[in-house]
């Protein structure tokens, strides 16, 4: 960098030399910017218009929790959240007043990510550039555009899990930093921030204080600009994530921290990070992230490490130092398991910072140049969504909740009212659960006990759940159709208790797209067997199944070793896995580590005339990891004729 | 004078009906079976493919397939001497306009252990490379409806079970006496404790007659070509799916090949319901669609262009509405339908009589327990 950009006191000034910007470049630029955000926002618009979204994963994670706010619960303390508590509160606003239902839900979802991605990428861009209008629009501009082909999609739209919103938080962090605000303030506002970054989006905003933790340290150590600001913003952060908290959740901290603190990190790696997700199970692995992501990551690294290794007075230097600290932290989720997004976050910054350098050290031509990819590609992304949602545009039909249903909804809602009977004004009168609460149960208007999906119940909730639900004795109760995603053999490996419940007391009432809808049976289905032993070892077989399917329940007992085990993080790399040969199910089951002997139940659903082999062993990055399995006690039970779709594990 | 009072009646002398009545023999001391026509077998568990499923036909639906899988072997235990097993079944997956690819293929049916192979080159060279993905060796067999016959009949003759032919039940009635009347054709009339209305795609008449709930099915008039297979499809049985498409396989009751087609087999299509009696039209009525099948059948194998017609069966296919089957089993099994007593059963391939069997041996054994 060529710049010699004077620091202020407090502040930092990042273009020192002043550049005209081309009109022709600016109006392109303006331009691109408008049809992007046309075509995100409406493709956006189209897919809250008509709902075809997934029964397990985004859209009711948030209906549900934004009807809990509505009706006076608190995120944290009367239901989890596990992004952050902070984040339905961030949708509540555009869901009131959309009219507080799945469409209202559905459209701030698609709407607020690329709200929230613009607009802090404007305010770090209006920071970057001293106030720029001219700059802050062909740095924006650039930066949607080039969004897209750096695969940071699930930023700018609401994906699976919120990413974009999750990683908000540190963006205007690092706006702060680089303001001319005054020390004092900086502190205060970038402390508040970045514990507002944890409540917003509790992995990314861990890493950020990490970051501070260690930058703070770092700079202090190497006496380099804005230590002072930064170990002072990791202290505020500290606390001030308690009054924040206390703030959102009524006062009652405990829940919240101990959740995000203690049981998501407990079930990060052996229960998300497990099969059929895939982890990094060796060096080689590690490739299945991509080559987007190990290039980010790889440039992000030598920047990283120049910077780190090179002392330098420029106060922009040690906010992008900061930046890639931060991102590069994210990048730790690597380790639980290898979604092809975890790098965006990193990207992200990657990607401001690179462009703060590029518009301050601007000339039209060197702008035009990178821009070149941009406008070829920037648009292609969101004009293909838009393309494959145009249908959604234009289509007419009744509305559920504001919506038009995609057939498959339509169908689902008919079977289960078909089943359950007329679901509108049911209230908590609803004889339904369901593993994944979602469009039934919002339109009867039930709020119920408990969380709304199974796999939120972690570590000693999960007992809580099958419990409850044990007393409960639900009239039906709605699972996953195992051939729509194999996340449900994922989730009755890791909660087999649960179905082993619901096979003891239900039948098949009726099947939709996405759903089996169990009902309580007045006799038991088939009998089980009276438990009986078998010989442990690494590798075990189970008795011959019989002329019809059935299920056994096995129960390990199990003793774990790592040599990494007292490692913070490292110790839960490796995973202990019972593989299966012969079986109607294919995922394999993740045993929690026990470094004094554990306990484990799962099921095995028997194929007809097959021997079932399972085969215990230890996968992970981690060296000398093993797993030996001390005793092993098995239970079958017949499956009644009409439970049989139960089986159809591994057929997705 | 023949006797009217019965343990058990079964109206409907087809596979179920005859075998349902060999069940209920076992347990009640009188049995008597009622078929309409001259001789049994004669109607759809005839007139069909005669493919003894063992799965392959049902990627999408894992229930059905498995069943299939499930009953396979027990129907190749109890009947394999009235079976065609000599031949090689193949089993191709469509390029274009298919639900199912061949990966999926391979992987539902291997998981479930249910065997699939690769064919053997020649095999494949008979099959248009652009339109077929892939062909794959299965273990299929065909059954021969006039060896059940003669089988079922054998038994039931053995078993003391009265069997009346040309003779069709018009009515069920209750009587005070908590027995079920039934009224027959030729103006006579049996009574029973339990009836067992097992007429397939006459069910709905019979209820309708009675005045009881109807069923929701759906009826299609379905046409089974019969034909000489070309001499290179001799010896092999040959199903494209999973969509509009057709197969060819032995037909053992007729020792030629039967020839089907998704789309032209049915001819034409209708519903029981309430405020129109249900009506099949006449199969005499309804010309071929024969060379419909063979045109479309022959882009897809080119050699079958030389198949020889010998001719069409027609009779009604009756398949359950969708919410009926909601767990993915093609049975229809009403116990008290409407009447104390009365039952209705059907299945929607043969082998599907052991998940029927399966169930009134829980009712049955049951009903001892309560007794003992
Ligand atoms: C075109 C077609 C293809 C098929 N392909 C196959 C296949 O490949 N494999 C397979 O497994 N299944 C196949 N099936 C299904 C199979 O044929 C049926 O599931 C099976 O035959 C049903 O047997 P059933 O005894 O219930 O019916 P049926 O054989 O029709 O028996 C019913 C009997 O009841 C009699 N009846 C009706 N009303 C009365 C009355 N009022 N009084 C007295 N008697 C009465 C009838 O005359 C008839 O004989 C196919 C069906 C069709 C139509």
């Amino acid at each position: 960098m060529s710049i010699a950009s004077p620091a202020r006191k407090g502040g930092i000034e990042v273009a020192s030399r002043p550049q005209t910007m081309s009109h022709p470049l600016l109006w392109s630029a303006a331009c691109l910017l408008a049809a992007w955000i046309v075509l995100v926002f409406l493709s956006g618009w189209a897919e809250a218009r008509v709902f075809s979204g997934s029964p397990v994963d985004g859209p009711f994670q948030l209906v549900n929790a934004l009807r809990r706010l509505h009706a006076g619960q608190r995120a944290g303390t009367d239901f989890p959240f596990f992004h952050g508590v902070g984040v339905p509160w961030l949708h509540y606003p555009g869901f009131v007043l959309l009219g507080a239902n799945l469409w209202a839900s559905e459209l701030t979802r698609q709407w607020l990510s690329p709200v929230l991605y613009l607009g802090s990428m404007s305010v770090f861009a209006w920071v970057a550039t001293s106030g720029d209008r001219r700059k802050t629009i062909v740095f924006v501009a650039l930066g949607a555009l080039l969004s897209c082909p750096l695969g940071l999609r699930e930023l700018y739209t609401p994906g699976n899990s919120l990413l974009g919103i999750r990683s908000t938080m540190p963006v205007f962090f690092f706006a702060v930093l680089l303001t001319r605000w005054g020390a004092a303030i900086k502190i205060a506002l970038g402390g508040v921030v970045a514990a507002l970054a944890w409540i917003c989006g509790t992995d990314q905003g861990l890493m950020l204080i990490a970051a501070c933790a260690f930058g703070g340290v770092f700079l202090l150590v190497t006496r380099r600009p804005l230590r002072g600001i930064v170990a002072g913003a990791f202290l505020t952060a500290c606390l001030a994530l308690v009054p924040i908290l206390a703030l959102i959740t009524g006062a009652n901290v405990k829940p919240a921290l101990r959740y995000a603190f203690i049981d998501l990190p407990q079930d990060q790696f052996w229960f998300f990070g497990a099969p059929p997700n895939s982890f990094p199970s060796d060096i080689w692995s590690l490739r299945f992230v991509g080559v987007r992501a190990i290039t980010v990551i790889a440039i992000s690294v030598a920047v990283w490490l120049a910077l780190f290794l090179r002392p330098s007075k420029r106060p922009d230097f040690t906010v992008v130092f900061l930046m890639l600290t931060t991102g590069l932290l994210a990048c730790l989720s690597y380790l639980g398991l290898l979604s092809a997004s975890y790098f965006a976050p990193l990207g992200r910054l990657l990607l401001l910072g690179t462009l703060m350098w590029a518009v301050s050290e601007s000339h039209p031509g060197w702008l035009i140049l990178i821009s070149i990819p941009g406008v070829a590609l920037g648009l292609i992304g969101p004009a293909s969504d838009l393309w494959k949602r145009r249908e959604k545009l234009f289509e007419t039909g009744p509305m559920v909740s504001g919506c038009i249903l995609a057939p498959e909804w339509k169908e689902h809602l008919k079977k289960i009212e078909d089943a359950v009977g007329p679901l509108s004004g049911r209230g908590n009168e609803l004889p339904l659960w369901s593993t994944y609460r979602g469009l039934p149960e919002a339109i009867a208007g039930a709020i119920l006990p408990g969380e709304d999906y199974l796999i939120h119940a972690l570590g000693p909730e999960r007992q809580s759940y099958i419990e409850r639900f044990r007393n409960t004795k639900p009239q039906f109760v709605q699972t996953i159709r195992p051939e729509y995603t194999n996340y449900e053999e994922w989730l009755r490996n890791s909660t087999w208790p649960f179905y082993r419940e619901l096979l003891a007391h239900y039948e098949i009432a009726t099947v939709t797209p996405f759903s089996l809808i169990w009902k309580r049976t007045p006799e038991p289905g088939g009998d089980e067997s009276p438990a009986s032993s078998i010989v442990p070892g690494k590798t075990f077989s189970l008795p011959p199944g019989g002329e019809q399917p059935d299920v056994v329940t096995v129960e390990v007992e199990y003793q774990t070793t790592s040599s990494l085990r007292l490692v913070p993080l490292f110790k839960s790399l490796p995973r202990y896995l019972i593989q299966f040969r012969g079986t109607l199910n294919t995922v394999p089951v993740s045993l929690p580590p026990a470094p004094n002997r554990g306990r484990f139940v799962f099921g095995v659903l028997r194929r007809p005339r097959t021997i079932p082999v399972l085969r215990a062993e230890s996968e992970g990055l981690a060296p000398g990891a093993a797993v030996e399995i001390r005793a092993v006690t098995i239970q079958p039970r017949q499956l009644a004729l009409g439970q049989m779709q139960f089986a159809a594990a591994g057929a997705h | 004078m023949k006797r009217t009072d019965y343990d058990a009646v079964v109206i409907g002398g087809g596979f179920y009906g005859c075998t349902i009545a060999l069940f209920l023999r076992e347990h009640f001391g009188s049995v008597l079976l009622l078929e309409r026509e001259k001789d049994l077998l004669t109607r759809a568990s005839l007139v069909n493919q005669a493919r003894v499923h063992n799965g392959y036909h049902y990627p999408r639906s894992f229930v059905t397939a498995l069943r299939s899988f499930v009953n396979f072997p027990q129907f190749v235990k109890d009947y394999g001497d009235c079976l065609d097993s000599s031949f090689e079944q193949y089993y191709a997956i469509a390029a274009a306009q298919s639900k199912t690819n061949a990966l999926q293929f391979l992987r539902v049916f291997s998981n479930l252990g249910i065997p699939v192979r690769p064919a053997r080159a020649a095999v494949k060279r008979l099959f248009s490379r652009g339109l077929v993905e892939d062909v794959f060796l299965t273990t299929e067999y065909a059954f021969d409806a006039v060896g059940l016959r003669r089988r079922l009949s054998f038994e039931m003759e053995r078993a003391r079970i009265e069997v009346r032919l040309g003779c069709g039940a018009e009515k069920v009635v209750p009587r005070p006496s908590g027995q079920l009347e039934l009224d027959l054709d030729n103006g006579a009339a049996v009574c029973a404790r339990r009836v067992y209305n097992c007429t397939y795609s006459g069910i709905n008449r019979l209820l309708r007659s009675s005045g009881l709930p109807l069923l929701p099915m759906k009826h299609e008039l379905a046409e089974i070509a019969l034909v000489q297979p070309p001499p290179e499809i001799e010896g092999l049985g040959i199903t494209v799916m999973d969509g509009p498409f057709f197969s060819t396989m032995p037909f053992p009751a007729r020792s030629m090949y039967s020839f089907s087609h998704v789309r032209y087999t049915p001819h034409t299509s209708w519903r029981d319901d309430d405020s129109q009696p249900a009506a099949a039209p006449a199969p005499d009525a309804v010309r071929t669609n024969f060379p419909f099948m063979l045109r479309d059948a022959a882009r897809y194998v080119p050699c079958l262009k030389d198949t020889l017609y010998a001719g069409s069966l027609f009779d009604t296919k009756t398949v359950l509405l969708k919410n009926e089957s909601n767990d993915g089993r093609p049975i229809l099994f009403r116990e008290h339908h409407g009447l104390e007593n009365l039952y209705v059963i059907m299945g929607g391939k043969i082998d599907n009589i052991y998940d029927i069997l399966h169930i009134l041996e829980g009712r049955q054994a049951r009903a001892t327990g309560a007794v003992q």
